[in-house]
């Protein structure tokens, strides 16, 4: 049984899993791709841009 | 983390949800989210309202924060098993919640390098370092990536 808030969630997701997963696997996402924490997401963003990270190793392979 | 945990379900690849049930019923949801670097993701999780929104800024106390991370471990482990290339960043809503996720890598470091690297950016020069549980650094951000 759904919650109202988890309806409402469910609603809101544009792209389907098979999407999610060619994204995913691609590593590029599509920019009208919702992303649920926005102000969470530019924090961890604004960290990531200023700090020295070595670049990561891709690509991804899925399950 | 073989910490009691709560079971969660996988609404889309890079999305999940839980249910915490503490002194009350909290659904929380757990999301990796595209960063502006190919191959690293940003780890959010928070409580999901009626409508259908989230915020990883409440505080709801719920007495069970040791089993709420801990499923939030488990669900990093499922995902990375998924997507074992991708580095996945997480940081705090505020200062306090990144020191306390700092204390429980710390906790569980031993058991999260089996499974983990674990970097941190270091609060005062924004250098990307290895974690180490005994060093006394300040941290801004954590970075972990499965090892393979």
């Amino acid at each position: 049984m759904f919650s109202k808030g988890l309806k409402k969630l469910m609603e809101k997701q544009k792209f389907s899993s098979a999407e999610i997963e060619k994204m995913l696997e691609t590593g590029i996402f599509d920019p009208s791709y919702e992303v649920l924490f926005p102000e969470a997401n530019e924090r961890a963003n604004k960290i990531l841009l200023k700090a020295k990270i070595t670049n990561p190793t891709f690509p991804g392979k899925s399950c | 983390m073989q910490k009691p945990s709560y079971p969660y379900h996988q609404l889309k690849p890079t999305r999940y949800f839980f249910i915490s049930t503490g002194q009350q019923n909290i659904e929380k949801v757990v999301d990796f989210m595209p960063s502006p670097f190919i191959g690293v993701l940003n780890l959010a999780f928070g409580d999901l309202s009626e409508d259908g929104t989230i915020s990883d800024i409440v505080h709801s106390n719920n007495g069970d924060i040791l089993k709420v991370m801990a499923t939030v471990v488990n669900i990093v482990k499922h995902f990375t098993a998924c997507y074992p290339h991708y580095k996945i960043l997480f940081t705090g809503s505020t200062r306090e919640r990144t020191l306390l996720y700092a204390r429980i890598l710390k906790m569980y470091y031993h058991e999260f390098s089996e499974d983990f690297i674990i970097k941190g950016v270091i609060e005062k020069t924004e250098e990307e370092v290895l974690f180490d549980c005994q060093n006394p650094y300040l941290y801004k951000e954590f970075i972990i990536q499965k090892i393979l």
